[in-house]
């Protein structure tokens, strides 16, 4: 399989794969990952 | 040479009084064999002259009882002489733990004189272990070259002085001795970097980082470059002193075979019996051998002696330390912070640094805040993080909490009232619940305050994933137990830091650099909300600003000083350092 930029990987298996926009946009795994850390930021900017 | 030669001495009845004269006995009666063979032949010959038949029989008997008794001991004292080498290894070690273990600072490890004898110390442990066998052996040594002596002396009297010959030969043994042990600590930094050099090509931890660039040709040679060198500067050394040694040995040859021609001398001319004559013959065949018995246990008997001095050294220092650092009358430390820890004119240069890692830090840490120590690597945060700690004297400034100079507490008080989760956290290779909870050892077996620690720090999910739950053996270096991700190993190191219960210091150190997302954001949420109310610090450094940005106070250090002092809002507004460094973070984010 060609991957198409992140791969994510849980127990030993991979479970999404595909840019960073379409993941974000699926709102799976990588999505909650993604919003956990973005969210302090974008509470904290000024 | 009294201190460390009596140290070794008294090492065996120290550490095992039954063992020790069984031990005494063998070193003795072992090397007595060959001048009580020397003496039964001289008896024999003498008994078979006259044909004294009974006499032989009786000599035989003795001869037997004799080889039975040498040998037997021999044989049946070897385990016991392993046992209390042993017993003594183990004794060292404990003691050696006291000392180094327990330094009110980290100076031993890291101020390069210190630390290079500590590291002698370790490696020299074999030569402590065997020192009281040594001496012993040595002790033998000396006895029969005295007897044989003697016997040589009953034959012709001015043999007596036969042994002051062997006085330049050891006195040249010492000298080259010294130069070679001068030698040796010369190159003492080189010989560390090549024991590093060898643990990386060999050990578990370096292991993926050596294979997967294919270090190991370039560590072996490196291993080889640093031996081949200090190798060279011992032999120059050695070979400087052969010359020396050789002209003493060559003294004591000829005086002995001058003695060997006058006791031949005094047999023809009748001057002394046949049976003194044989046995001191027979004697003076092995005094070659005696005598290099005796250079040989003097040679070590000497490396054990250094060791000890080593040994001896580490523990003053560590005394002379101690009586620095800790006060005659220490301060009681407070039980709660009421108005927290000032820092005054804070500055630490490290022993091999030029320029100082810490310069004029003035802070104020109000009591109950989380205050957030950020800056780029090599801006002080840790050292910084060390001297609140109290493992660092300051070079300069003092810390004062509610008032009061840190240096007037007592260090061990200080430190039992203060916690930390250090980034990298060493592995503590043990079941789970003691790697948490030795984190307070008073608490260590409440199993309930374990699973606490563990809650708090995000670790129940590690824990449910453990078969064994807290009873699981944890790490794979010491023992066969369960290997952890980085980021599990952080959580125990953050569990163990949560054991001790309000603390009036809590140091959480890049305590989220190894954790996913979601384990950050428990951690997050979890001290969101700790040491505010209780009356004591927090200090919290970090990269992530994430992680900074909910801190009461955050502190911005750049090369060794305080560069901005603020809220998130107000450091965010001020346009400097962190403003410039929060951007960097957030811009893939926002």
């Amino acid at each position: 399989m060609v991957s198409r930029g992140v791969v994510v990987i849980e127990d030993g298996r991979i479970i999404e794969d595909g840019p960073h926009e379409a993941l974000i946009e699926a709102g799976g795994r990588y999505a909650e990952l993604f919003r956990l850390q973005a969210k302090r930021f974008q509470e904290a900017s000024p | 040479m009294i201190g460390p030669f009596r140290f070794v001495l008294t090492l065996g009845p120290r550490t095992d009084l039954a063992r020790t004269p069984i031990v005494v006995a063998v070193a003795i009666l072992e090397q007595a064999t060959g001048v009580g063979l020397a003496i039964l032949l001289g008896l024999f010959s003498e008994a078979a002259s006259r044909h004294a038949t009974s006499t032989v029989l009786v000599l035989s008997l003795c001869l037997a009882v004799f080889v039975m008794l040498t040998q037997g001991t021999f044989i049946a004292g070897y385990f016991t002489r392993l046992r209390l080498s042993e017993e003594i290894q183990n004794e060292v070690e404990r003691r050696f733990i006291d000392v180094a273990g327990t330094t009110p600072t980290l100076e031993i490890h890291e101020s390069p004189g210190r630390a290079g004898r500590v590291a002698a110390v370790r490696a020299g442990r074999a030569d402590l272990r065997e020192g009281f066998d040594r001496v012993l052996w040595l002790t033998g040594a000396v006895l029969v070259w005295v007897s044989s002596a003697l016997l040589m002396a009953s034959v012709v009297p001015i043999l007596a002085v036969l042994p002051l010959f062997a006085v330049p030969v050891l006195l040249a043994t010492r000298r080259a001795d010294r130069a070679r042990a001068a030698a040796v600590e010369r190159t003492a930094s080189r010989t560390r970097l090549a024991e590093h050099l060898f643990t990386l090509a060999t050990t578990a931890g370096p292991g993926r980082e050596t294979r997967l660039f294919g270090l190991a040709g370039e560590l072996r040679r490196r291993h080889r470059e640093q031996w081949d060198r200090s190798g060279r500067d011992i032999v120059v050394a050695e070979l400087r002193s052969r010359t020396p040694l050789a002209l003493a040995w060559v003294l004591f040859v000829l005086a002995y075979a001058t003695g060997i021609v006058l006791m031949v001398r005094a047999g023809l001319t009748g001057d002394a019996s046949l049976g003194l004559i044989i046995a001191a013959i027979a004697v003076s065949s092995q005094v070659v051998g005696q005598a290099q018995a005796l250079l040989s246990q003097i040679f070590w008997v000497f490396e054990s002696v250094r060791a000890a001095r080593v040994f001896l050294e580490v523990v003053a220092e560590g005394a002379a330390e101690r009586a620095a650092v800790v006060p005659v009358s220490p301060a009681a430390v407070p039980s709660r912070l009421e108005r927290g820890i000032t820092l005054e004119g804070l500055g630490f240069r490290y022993w091999n640094r030029d320029r100082p890692s810490l310069h004029g830090v003035d802070l104020e840490l109000p009591a109950g805040a989380v205050v957030a120590l950020v800056g780029e690597n090599g801006a002080g945060k840790s050292t910084l993080v060390k001297l609140l700690c109290g493992l660092y004297r300051p070079g300069a400034g003092r810390v004062l909490v509610d008032g009061t100079d840190l240096a007037e507490f007592a260090p061990e008080r200080w430190r039992a009232r203060v916690t930390a989760a250090f980034q990298d956290p060493y592995h503590l290779e043990m079941s789970l619940g003691d790697s948490v909870g030795l984190g307070s050892l008073e608490h260590g077996d409440d199993a309930e305050r374990i699973l606490e620690a563990l809650r708090t720090a995000g670790g129940t999910r590690l824990l449910d994933s453990l078969p064994e739950g807290l009873r699981t053996r944890l790490g794979r270096a010491s023992w066969d137990g369960k290997g952890l991700s980085g980021g599990q190993w952080q959580t125990v190191a953050n569990a163990r830091a949560a054991m001790r219960p309000e603390p009036l210091l809590r140091v959480l150190d890049e305590p989220t650099a190894s954790l996913d997302a979601r384990a950050e954001e428990w951690l997050f949420e979890q001290y969101a909300g700790l040491g505010r109310s209780r009356g004591g610090v927090t200090v919290l450094v970090t990269h992530r600003l994430t992680t900074a940005q909910a801190a009461d106070l955050i502190v911005v250090l750049d090369r060794g000083r305080v560069a901005e002092v603020g809220t998130h809002a107000a450091l965010s507004r001020s346009g400097g350092l962190y403003a410039e460094l929060f951007r960097l973070q957030a811009r893939y984010f926002t």
